[in-house]
C-alpha cells in the first residue's frame, strides 16, 4: 500500500513537470516578448526615425515663426510666433534623440559595430549622432554628454558646455570618415533610408556637416571658422557632393501612414502657415519658387464672388482670426506625404562657401558660389515649379537677376538673403544664420505683433522633464533671449 | 421521495425492533430546532449504553429506557443536550445551535482547518449565507463590510465592473496590492486586463459562483499568509466550496433570485441655462453656457429642427425644448436572474457535490449585459482508513457585452455635453447612411457609444484540483494537491467608422476611420503542493504538530491583440475588414518554487506557539538573488484558563505574531530588451532599445509585520470581542522611477523605499444579550483603521515617485511621497500663503499654483459597520450599516461638467446685462500684492468656472465620506411541518435591498467608485456608470 502511495505521488509530480515544461527559473526569466539582442541594421533605421525624423517637427517646425518664413495660425503656432513658450513646449526632439536615437547609436558605435565589424554602420551612426547633437545644442546650448547615456553610473547626468559639445560633433564627424573607409564584414543596405547604403554620400555628408558646424563659429573665431569651413567645402565636393543628388534628406514613404512627412502632417492642422513678410518678399522679387513653397489659397475677392487663387501670408504675431492663409500643401515640393525633409543640402554647401569666402575676403569665390547656390536651389525645385505652372522663363529671369553676382556686386546681405529664401523649411539652420548675423538679414525682420519678448529669441527653454528629473544639473536662469556660446 | 421514505422508515423499524427487548419505560416526545422546525434524524442515546433511537420525519421519537438514566440528544451542528429521565413519559426538546465558538474551526493557509483558539493571528470567516444577503453578482463585492481590515471598491455600476480588494492598506508603490484569492487550496487568477479601446475587463475573481461557496476565510497579516509565500503578501481570501453532507439522502437544492437595480445617486445638474456660449445660443457648441431660460431668450427659428421630442417648456411665449433629466433618462433599470440547482450527498466513505448556476444580468447602461454559467462537481472518496482521494472541477463561462464608458472615450463624455435642448430619449445618433449625427470631433455621442461601439467578451474557465491524502500514522500524513486554473478570454471590440476617438478620419463622412480589436488571452496557473504533516502529544501536556511542504506555482499568460484601423465596409465587424491590421503579443510567464515548514506546540491547551519559515525561488529575480527566506512566529495564550474564577469571562486569549514575507518583482525587469517600433520607416521595420532600464541586480521586496490581538467571550458567550493591532514595514519596494531622458531611458527599475502600514481592527459581537424566547438577535460591530505612510524612497530619485496617472479631465495624479500616504494626490490647486490663505490677484480672482501641489488623500480614515440579525420563528431580518470616514475622490466628471456648463455648480452665473444671471462672489483670501483680505467681488462667468474651477484640480477634490445601509434583508423559513408533507426539506423566501439609503456630502454619484477598477489608481470618479441600489427576491428549496 505504501508503495502505491509513493508511486502515485511521484507520478503526480512527474505529471506536473511534464505538462508544463522543464525550463529553469533562469530560462523563464527571459522576456519572450522582446529580443535581448538587436542588429546594427535594425537600430540604424530606428535612429534615423528618432533623430532625422525630428526635422520638420517641434523646434525645427516652429522656428519657422522665429525666422518669419512662417506665421502662427492658431494654438501652439500663435504662441511660438509671439514667443510665448514654456518649458513644456517642444520637448519631443530632446527626449526622442536621447532616449532612442543617441542611445541606440551608442550601442552601434561602441558595442555592435566594433564586435561585428560593421564599420559602415558605425560611420553612419556617428554622423547621425553629430546631426542630432548639432540640432539640440543649437537650440539649448549646454547639454549632458560625457555623463549621458550611462544610466548605471549617472541617473542625473551633468551638463557639458556647448564648446565641448561642438568638439564632440567635430570628432564624431572626423572619425566617421575614417570608419566609412574601413572594410566591413556587414554592408549597409536598405536599412539606411537616407542614402540606401551609399557610403560615399555619407562621407560627403560628413564633410558638409563639418563645413556647416565650423561656419557656425563665425562669431567665436571669424577667420579660423571661415578657413575651416572652406576646407570642408572642398572636401565635400571632392567626396562627390556636386549636385542635389547628394542632399542629406530624411525620406518618407506614403505607404507608412503612421510615419508621413511632417510637413504634410502640418498641412492637416496648419498650426503655422505663410508669413506675410516672406510672401511679400517672394512676390516682390518674382521668385518662381513661390508655388513650390506654398499652396495657392482660394481667396474670394469682389462682390461678384470671383475667385482669385493667390498666395496669402499672415502678419507675424497676429492672434487667431477667421481668415485663411497659404499652407505648405501637397502641391508644393515639401508638403506631399512622401516629400523628403531637407537636413543639409548641396545648395547649402555652396551658400556656406559663399559666406565663408566673403568672410575671408575672397569676393570672387563668394560670388561664384552664391550664383551656383541659387541655381542649385532652383534645380532642386525646377520640376515642381514647372508642374505648378510657372514657366522656365521666370526661372531664367530670376537667375539673371539674383544669381548673376560678381566680385564687385556681391554682398553679405545678398548671400544671406538668398540663402534665407533657399533654405525654406530648414528653419533651425536659418535661425542659426539669423542669430549669427544678429537678425540683420533679411532686412524686413522686426519683432512680431504681440511679442512676449523684447528681442528676438536666441535659444530654447530646457524641457520640463529635465527640470523634474535632472533638477540639480540643468542650467538655471535661462530665458529665450540668453545667448548660446557661439552667439557671443 | 417515496422510495427514500420507505428506506429510512425500514431502517428505523429495524432499529427500534433491536432495542425493544430490555427496556422498562417508554419515553416519547418531539425534537424541534430553535425556530420551531421539526428535526428528523436526531440521535438519542441512553448514556453509558448502546441503547438509542432517532427521530422520525416529524421529529418524533420513542425510546425505552430505565428510570433515572440520562438521555443524550445529538445532531450535527447543534448543541448536544442531556436530560435525566424523571417521572414524565414525554420529553420535548428544543435543540440550540452550537454556539460553542470556543471550538470554532477556521480554515487557515493551505486549506488546513484549525481550531481558532490555537491560532496566533487574526483570521475572520464569513459564511456563505451572509454573503448571499448582499444582492451582488460579484462575490468580491459581497465581502464588503463583512470583514474588518478589508477595503473593497468597485469600479462603478457597469456590468462586470472590476473591484479593488485591499487588505490592511496598500504596501507596494508600483507592484500589485490586490489580495490573493484561493479556491479550495488553489490560488486563482484575479487579474483585470484592459481590452481594445481602453475598456477595463472584469477581475477574474468574479467568475466564482456564490452558490458553490460554503465559507470565506480572510487571512490578513503576514503570520497568517506566510505559507502562501509572496502571492499571499497582500492578504489572502480563502474560498471553500461546498461539499456533500451526510444526511442519509440525496440533497437537492434549488435556488432562484431576481434583482432589479437602478442608479442610487445621480450627480446634480443645473436646469437654468440653455445650450450656447458666452450667454448666447449657439448651435455649434455642446456647451450649456447659453442664455438663461428665465431671461425669455429668443432662439433662432428652427432651433429644434433636429429634434423629434416634443416635451417643451413654454418660456416667453416661444416653445423651447427643455429636457432636464437627460442624464437620468440615459440609464435604464437593470436586472439579473440567477438560478441554481445543486445535488449533493455523502456517506461514510465518500461525498460529492454538484451544482449548475446560470446568471443573466442586464446593466443600467443600455445594451450592457453579463451572463455567467457555472458547473461544479467535486467529490472525495475514502478508500480505507488511511487513504482519501478527492477531485474538483468547475467550468465557468462568462459573456459580457459593454460599451466604452468615460475615460475609454465612450458614452460618459457625451453625456456631460448633453444640454437641455435635446431629448436623449428621442435623439437620432445616426443618419440614413450610417454616419454619426453628433458633430463633435473629439467627444462620443452617448447614444452612439452604447449602440454602435461595443465590446463582446467571452471567458471560458476551468478551475479544478485533484488531491490525495495518505495518513501513515498520526505522526505522518502525506498529501498532494495539484490545482489548475485555466481560462481563455476573447474580446471583440468594435468602434465603427464614424466613431470619434478612432485612428484616421472617415473618408465618407464625419468622425474617425473606425477601429476594431480582437483580444485573445490565454492564462494558465498550475499549483502543486506536496505536504507532510503530523501531530501528537510529546508529553501529557505538550502537543506538537508539524508541516513540511513544497509548492510549485507556475503562471502562464499570453495576450494576443489584433488591432484593425480603418474600417473598409461599414457595419461589418470582422477584424479582416480593416485597412491596416496589426498584432501585438504580450507573454508573461512566472514560476515560483517554494519550500516551507511549520511547527506548532501547545501546552496544556493554554499556550500555543507556531513557527513557520518559507524559502522561495522566483523566476522574476536575477539568478544570484532569486532565493529568499522569510520566517514567522506566532503565540497565543488562553489566559481565561489561568483565571477560572472570573465567571463572566468564558474565554480570553492574547495573541501576538511577528512575520516576514518576501515578494519578487513582476516578470522581465532584469535585462534590457529591444522593442519593435510598430511604425516602419520607408517600409523598413525597426527595433529600438526599450525606454525602461532593467535592473540585473533586483532584490525581493521584504515586508515585516508584527501583530497583537485580544479575543474574549464574555457573559455566557453573549459578548465577543476581537481586537487586532498591526504594524507592517514593506522595504525594498520594486519601483519604476523616471530618470532624465539624457540617460537614454525614461524610467529605471530600482528597489526603492519603505512603506509603513499600521492599523487596528475591532470586532464586537453581541448575541442574545437579552433573551426574549423565540426572538433571537445578534449585532456585530466592525471597525477598521489603517494608517499608511511612505517612510523612505531611494536616494538620488528625489522624495517623490508618480505612482499612477489619475485624472482624465484633470491633471491630478497619485504620488508616493516621503512622509505622506500612498493615497496622496497631486495636481494644480490654489496658490496659498504659508497660513493656507488663498492668494487673490488685484482683480479679485484667486490665483492658481504654478506647479502641482498636494490636493488630497484617497485613503479613508476609518471604516466601520454594524450588522444585525433578528430571528423570530421562521423570520430573519438582517441588515448591514456601513460608514466610511475620510478619503478623497477627484471628481473628474465634475471638471468636465463644469467646463461644459452643465454642472449644478455653475447654476449661479453672471451674464453682463442679464438681470436673471447676476451672481458675483468675493473669494475669501489674501490679495497677493497687498497682503490684505480680498474684498473685490468677481462675476461668476464662464471664465471663472472654466478656468478657476474646472481647471483647478483642487476644486474637484471632494471628501468621499459616506454612511449607507448596504443591505437589508428579510427572509422566511417555512416550518418543516408544513412543507415536509410536500416532500420538501426546507423552503426559504427572502427579499434583499442593497444601497437603499446613502448619506454623503459628495456631489457626484455614489462616492464608492473607482474609475480604474482594481489597481493602484483608486480615487478617481471619471464619467462612469453610477453605483446601483437594488431589490432582490429569492427563493431556496431543499428536497
Amino acid at each position: 500500500m505504501k508503495r502505491y502511495i509513493y508511486i502515485t505521488i511521484l507520478s503526480l509530480s512527474v505529471l506536473f513537470t511534464d505538462c508544463t515544461d522543464d525550463l529553469t527559473l533562469e530560462e523563464i526569466s527571459v522576456d519572450p516578448n522582446n529580443p535581448v539582442n538587436g542588429t546594427p541594421a535594425l537600430l540604424i533605421t530606428s535612429a534615423q526615425g528618432s533623430i532625422l525624423g525630428r526635422f520638420g517637427v517641434d523646434w525645427d517646425r516652429y522656428a519657422g515663426t522665429f525666422v518669419q518664413t512662417f506665421a502662427g495660425n492658431h494654438a501652439t503656432g500663435v504662441r511660438a510666433d509671439q514667443y510665448d513658450l514654456q518649458n513644456q513646449d517642444f520637448t519631443g526632439s530632446f527626449t526622442n534623440m536621447y532616449q532612442k536615437g543617441f542611445r541606440d547609436l551608442k550601442e552601434v558605435i561602441e558595442v555592435m559595430g566594433p564586435n561585428q565589424e560593421a564599420w559602415g554602420h558605425v560611420g553612419i551612426a556617428k554622423i547621425m549622432t553629430a546631426t542630432g547633437l548639432g540640432f539640440l545644442t543649437d537650440i539649448y546650448g549646454d547639454l549632458p554628454w560625457s555623463e549621458a547615456l550611462d544610466v548605471a553610473n549617472f541617473t542625473s547626468p551633468s551638463y557639458d558646455s556647448q564648446e565641448q559639445l561642438y568638439d564632440v560633433i567635430f570628432t564624431m564627424l572626423q572619425e566617421s570618415i575614417v570608419d566609412l573607409n574601413k572594410t566591413s564584414l556587414i554592408t549597409v543596405g536598405a536599412e539606411d533610408v537616407v542614402f540606401g547604403g551609399d557610403l560615399n554620400k555619407w562621407k560627403a555628408t560628413a564633410n558638409l556637416l563639418l563645413a556647416r558646424y565650423n561656419n557656425h563659429l563665425s562669431k567665436r573665431d571669424p577667420s579660423g571658422s571661415a578657413t575651416k569651413a572652406l576646407t570642408y567645402v572642398d572636401a565635400a565636393k571632392a567626396a562627390g557632393l556636386n549636385s542635389n543628388a547628394g542632399n542629406y534628406n530624411m525620406n518618407y514613404n506614403a505607404a507608412d501612414t503612421a510615419f508621413l512627412n511632417p510637413w504634410y502632417l502640418l498641412f492637416t492642422n496648419n498650426l503655422i502657415i505663410a508669413s506675410e513678410n516672406f510672401v511679400n518678399l517672394l512676390l516682390s522679387t518674382n521668385d518662381p519658387r513661390g508655388l513650390a513653397y506654398w499652396d495657392l489659397f482660394a481667396f474670394p475677392v469682389g462682390s461678384g464672388g470671383a475667385i482669385f487663387p493667390q498666395i496669402v501670408g499672415k502678419p507675424n504675431g497676429n492672434p487667431t482670426g477667421s481668415a485663411s492663409y497659404s499652407p505648405v500643401g501637397p502641391n508644393t515640393y515639401y508638403g506631399k506625404q512622401d516629400s523628403p525633409v531637407l537636413i543639409a543640402t548641396y545648395f547649402e554647401l555652396l551658400f556656406i562657401e559663399a559666406e565663408a569666402a566673403m568672410r575671408s575676403g575672397n569676393a570672387t569665390r563668394a560670388a561664384t558660389a552664391h550664383n551656383a547656390a541659387v541655381a542649385a536651389s532652383m534645380d532642386m525645385l525646377r520640376s515642381t515649379i514647372l508642374v505648378n505652372g510657372t514657366p522656365e522663363a521666370d526661372i531664367t529671369a530670376y537667375l539673371a537677376t539674383f544669381a548673376n553676382e560678381t566680385a564687385t556686386t556681391i554682398t553679405m546681405e545678398k548671400i544671406m538673403e538668398e540663402k534665407y529664401k533657399a533654405m525654406f523649411t530648414m528653419n533651425l539652420e536659418t535661425w542659426v544664420d539669423l542669430r549669427r548675423h544678429d537678425f540683420q538679414y533679411p532686412s524686413y525682420l522686426s519683432l512680431p505683433n504681440n511679442a512676449k519678448l523684447s528681442e528676438f529669441p536666441r535659444r530654447g527653454l530646457y524641457p520640463q522633464t529635465e527640470l523634474t528629473t535632472n533638477e540639480e544639473n540643468v542650467p538655471s536662469g535661462q530665458t529665450m533671449t540668453s545667448r548660446l556660446w557661439w552667439d557671443n | 421521495m417515496k422510495v427514500r421514505n420507505y428506506f429510512i422508515m425500514s431502517l428505523l423499524l429495524l432499529f427500534s425492533m433491536a432495542t425493544v427487548m430490555a427496556q422498562e419505560k417508554t419515553i416519547s416526545g418531539t425534537v424541534t430546532d430553535e425556530f420551531g422546525g421539526l428535526l428528523p434524524g436526531v440521535n438519542i442515546l441512553e448514556k453509558g449504553t448502546t441503547n438509542g433511537a432517532q427521530t422520525d420525519f416529524d421529529g418524533n421519537y420513542t425510546i425505552k429506557v430505565n428510570t433515572g438514566s440520562i438521555l443524550v440528544f445529538s445532531y450535527v451542528g447543534l448543541k448536544t443536550q442531556e436530560v435525566t429521565i424523571g417521572s414524565s413519559n414525554t420529553i420535548n426538546i428544543t435543540m440550540l445551535e452550537d454556539a460553542a465558538v470556543l471550538d470554532e474551526v477556521v480554515v487557515t493557509a493551505l486549506g488546513i482547518s484549525k481550531e481558532k483558539k490555537k491560532v496566533g493571528y487574526a483570521i475572520e470567516s464569513v459564511d456563505a449565507e451572509v454573503l448571499e444577503k448582499s444582492s451582488e453578482t460579484n462575490i468580491l463585492n459581497s465581502l464588503n463590510g463583512r470583514v474588518s481590515g478589508v477595503n473593497i471598491t468597485s469600479a462603478g455600476g457597469d456590468v462586470g465592473a472590476s473591484s479593488n480588494v485591499i487588505i490592511r492598506g496598500s504596501s507596494s508603490v508600483s507592484g500589485s496590492n490586490q489580495a490573493l484569492f484561493v479556491v479550495d487550496g488553489v490560488p486563482i487568477d484575479n487579474t483585470t486586463t484592459f481590452g481594445g479601446g481602453n475598456i477595463a475587463g472584469a477581475n477574474r475573481g468574479s467568475d466564482i459562483d456564490f452558490n458553490n461557496v460554503a465559507s470565506v476565510s480572510v487571512l490578513k497579516g503576514g503570520a497568517a499568509t506566510v505559507l502562501y509565500g509572496e502571492r499571499g503578501a497582500n492578504g489572502v481570501i480563502l474560498i471553500t466550496t461546498k461539499t456533500g453532507k451526510q444526511t442519509g439522502r440525496l440533497n437537492v437544492d434549488i435556488s432562484s433570485s431576481y434583482t432589479t437595480s437602478e442608479p442610487n445617486k445621480y450627480p446634480e445638474f443645473q436646469n437654468a441655462f440653455a445650450r450656447g456660449r458666452n450667454g448666447a445660443y449657439s448651435n455649434v457648441t455642446h456647451w450649456s453656457w447659453g442664455p438663461s431660460y428665465a431671461s425669455n431668450p429668443v432662439f433662432p427659428a428652427g432651433t429644434n429642427a433636429n429634434l423629434d421630442g416634443n416635451g417643451t417648456t413654454n418660456v416667453g411665449g416661444q416653445a423651447i425644448p427643455f429636457y432636464k433629466d437627460n442624464y437620468k433618462n440615459f440609464f435604464q433599470t437593470g436586472f439579473s436572474l440567477t438560478n441554481n440547482i445543486a445535488l449533493s450527498g455523502a456517506n461514510e466513505d465518500g461525498r460529492f457535490f454538484t451544482s449548475i448556476t446560470k446568471t443573466d444580468e442586464e446593466g443600467i447602461v443600455p445594451n450592457s449585459e453579463n451572463k455567467r454559467f457555472s458547473v461544479l462537481l467535486n467529490g472525495s472518496y475514502k478508500l480505507n482508513d488511511k487513504l482519501n482521494v478527492g477531485a474538483s472541477a468547475n467550468f465557468i463561462q462568462t459573456k459580457r457585452l459593454v460599451s466604452p464608458s468615460g475615460f475609454g472615450g465612450g458614452w460618459g463624455q457625451g453625456l456631460g455635453y448633453f444640454h437641455h435642448m435635446w431629448d436623449i430619449n428621442s435623439f437620432k445618433w445616426k443618419d440614413a447612411s450610417g454616419n454619426k449625427t453628433w458633430f463633435s470631433g473629439s467627444v462620443a455621442d452617448p447614444l452612439w457609444a452604447v449602440n454602435e461601439e461595443q465590446e463582446q467578451g467571452l471567458v471560458n474557465r476551468v478551475l479544478g484540483n485533484v488531491n490525495i491524502n495518505y495518513a501513515f500514522s498520526k505522526w505522518f500524513n502525506v498529501s498532494y494537491k495539484l490545482g489548475l486554473d485555466n481560462y481563455t478570454d476573447n474580446r471583440q471590440t468594435y468602434r465603427p467608422i464614424s466613431s470619434v476617438n478612432t485612428n484616421g478620419t472617415n473618408p465618407n463622412g464625419p468622425g474617425g476611420a473606425g477601429d476594431g480589436w480582437v483580444t485573445n488571452i490565454q492564462s494558465t496557473i498550475l499549483n502543486s503542493d506536496l505536504i507532510f504533516t503530523g501531530d501528537g502529544d510529546l508529553t501529557e501536556k505538550i502537543g506538537l504538530s508539524y508541516l513540511i511542504g513544497n509548492n510549485v506555482f507556475d503562471n502562464k499568460f499570453n495576450n494576443i491583440t489584433t488591432t484593425g484601423t480603418g474600417q473598409i465596409l461599414g457595419g461589418f465587424t470582422n477584424i479582416t475588414n480593416y485597412t491596416t491590421v496589426t498584432v501585438a503579443n504580450n507573454i508573461s510567464n512566472q514560476r515560483i518554487f517554494g519550500l516551507f515548514g511549520e511547527v506548532t506546540f501547545d501546552y496544556d491547551d493554554i499556550v500555543f506557539l507556531g513557527l513557520t519559515a518559507r524559502n522561495d525561488w522566483s523566476s522574476t529575480l536575477p539568478k544570484d538573488n532569486n532565493s529568499y527566506f522569510y520566517p514567522s512566529a506566532n503565540l497565543g495564550v488562553i489566559f481565561s484558563k489561568l483565571i477560572p474564577n472570573v465567571k463572566w469571562l468564558n474565554f480570553g486569549k492574547l495573541r501576538g505574531s511577528l512575520a516576514q514575507v518576501g515578494k519578487s518583482a513582476p516578470p522581465y525587469f532584469l535585462q534590457d530588451v529591444y522593442v519593435r517600433d510598430g511604425v516602419n520607416i520607408s517600409g523598413v521595420p525597426r527595433f529600438t532599445i526599450s525606454n525602461i532600464s532593467r535592473n540585473p541586480k533586483l532584490l525581493p521586496e521584504i515586508s515585516t509585520e508584527w501583530e497583537v490581538g485580544l479575543e474574549m467571550k464574555m457573559f455566557e458567550n453573549k459578548v465577543g470581542l476581537d481586537v487586532a493591532y498591526y504594524d507592517k514595514d514593506t522595504d525594498n519596494q520594486f519601483a519604476t522611477v523616471p530618470v532624465s531622458s539624457t540617460t537614454g531611458y525614461s524610467t529605471t527599475v530600482i528597489n526603492s523605499g519603505l512603506i509603513n502600514n499600521k492599523g487596528v481592527e475591532i470586532l464586537l459581537s453581541l448575541n442574545n444579550l437579552i433573551d426574549l424566547g423565540e426572538l433571537k438577535w445578534g449585532l456585530d460591530f466592525n471597525f477598521t483603521k489603517n494608517k499608511n505612510i511612505v517612510k523612505e524612497l531611494t536616494e538620488g530619485f528625489g522624495d517623490e515617485i508618480t505612482v499612477a496617472n489619475g485624472g482624465f479631465w484633470s491633471s491630478s495624479f497619485k504620488v508616493a511621497k516621503v512622509g505622506y500616504s500612498t493615497g496622496t494626490i497631486k495636481g494644480l490647486g490654489y496658490d496659498r500663503d504659508p497660513q493656507g490663505n488663498i492668494y487673490i490677484d488685484d482683480n479679485g480672482n484667486p490665483l492658481l499654483s504654478s506647479e502641482n501641489i498636494i490636493i488630497g488623500d484617497t485613503n479613508p480614515d476609518w471604516i466601520g459597520n454594524m450588522s444585525g440579525n433578528f430571528n423570530y420563528k421562521g423570520f430573519g431580518l438582517n441588515f448591514l450599516l456601513e460608514v466610511k470616514k475620510g478619503g478623497d475622490i477627484v471628481n473628474d466628471s465634475e471638471g468636465w461638467w463644469v467646463y461644459a456648463g452643465l454642472s449644478k455648480t455653475t447654476e449661479n452665473r453672471f451674464y453682463p446685462g442679464d438681470p436673471t444671471a447676476t451672481s458675483t462672489a468675493v473669494i475669501p483670501g489674501i490679495v497677493k500684492s497687498t497682503g490684505l483680505p480680498n474684498n473685490i467681488a468677481i462675476p461668476l462667468d464662464n471664465n471663472y468656472y472654466q478656468n478657476l474651477i474646472s481647471f483647478n484640480d483642487e476644486a474637484l477634490v471632494e471628501d468621499a465620506s459616506w454612511i449607507r445601509l448596504r443591505t437589508i434583508s428579510l427572509s422566511y423559513d417555512f416550518p418543516k411541518k408544513f412543507i415536509e408533507k410536500a416532500g420538501i426539506h426546507s423552503l426559504q423566501v427572502g427579499v434583499i435591498g442593497k444601497n437603499l439609503w446613502l448619506d454623503t456630502k459628495y456631489s457626484g454619484q455614489d462616492p464608492e467608485v473607482n474609475a480604474y477598477g482594481a489597481g493602484n489608481s483608486s480615487g478617481w470618479d471619471i464619467l462612469g456608470a453610477p453605483a446601483t441600489k437594488s431589490y432582490t427576491f429569492n427563493m431556496k428549496i431543499g428536497f
